[in-house]
């Protein structure tokens, strides 16, 4: 299965005493792969203080063969498509459109706007809690 | 010619589960052995190199990103809304 984790996620997973994010970090492997794009890579980074830290964070996917870091740019009218889609914002829509587009099977994020917004079938929005909940029940 | 082998005993239980597995998959239960071992090899680089980041944020004194869920998401829109702008906007006009 193929997800897509948003950045305030990753940030609490890193760098908070949340244990469903952090949980949720640990099972990334060949059963669960990670997918993000390059935008949701530079939030974490911006917001971490030190360059060892931003080795560290690049050094997660350098050495996984079950997580990756998507440089091309999103087509542009999957963006589009996600703005009409109910998220107004671009940067939104574009990682609605970034979760289609790699086939993800779910966005984890905490955002409401993708969380109570988003009307799309291509994918399920949960946040951390809710995705361990359905992970354990094996009810994903 | 055929690899090297090496004789392992299993207790009874866990031999049960494994040959359930290979039979639902229909494969050797060698290769449900060689595939779990390569899936918890590449998963030990994750967990290793994720336990190493978050020790060294933490000798770094943490991130200051907020205290709540909601500062933290708020704190990342805005970063989100920044990046986005500055090096992304330009093709989605």
């Amino acid at each position: 299965m193929r997800i897509c984790i948003d950045s305030c996620v990753f940030i609490r997973g890193l760098g908070q005493d949340d244990p469903n994010a952090l949980r949720l970090l640990t099972l990334i492997g060949p059963e669960l792969a990670l997918v993000i794009p390059r935008l949701i890579a530079q939030e974490v980074t911006r917001n971490l203080v030190t360059p060892e830290q931003v080795r560290q964070f690049y050094r997660l996917f350098h050495e996984s063969d079950s997580a990756f870091i998507v440089d091309e740019p999103v087509p542009a009218e999957l963006v589009a498509k996600y703005v009409d889609l109910n998220l107004r914002q671009k940067a939104d829509a574009f990682i609605g459109a970034f979760a289609e587009w790699m086939d993800s099977r779910y966005l984890i994020s905490d955002n409401r706007h993708f969380l109570r917004e988003l009307n799309t079938s291509s994918f399920s929005v949960l946040d951390a809690d809710e995705f361990l909940k359905r992970w354990d029940n094996d009810s994903l | 010619m055929s690899a090297a082998t090496i004789p392992v005993q299993l207790p009874a239980e866990v031999y049960t589960k494994l040959a359930q597995l290979a039979a639902e998959e229909q494969v050797d239960p060698v290769d449900v052995v060689a595939r779990l071992v390569d899936a918890a090899t590449q998963n030990r680089a994750w967990l290793r190199n994720l336990s190493a980041l978050r020790e060294q944020i933490e000798r770094d004194g943490g991130l200051h990103v907020g205290a709540s869920r909601e500062e933290v998401v708020e704190r990342m829109r805005q970063t989100r809304q920044d990046i986005f702008g500055a090096e992304y906007a330009h093709l989605y006009r």
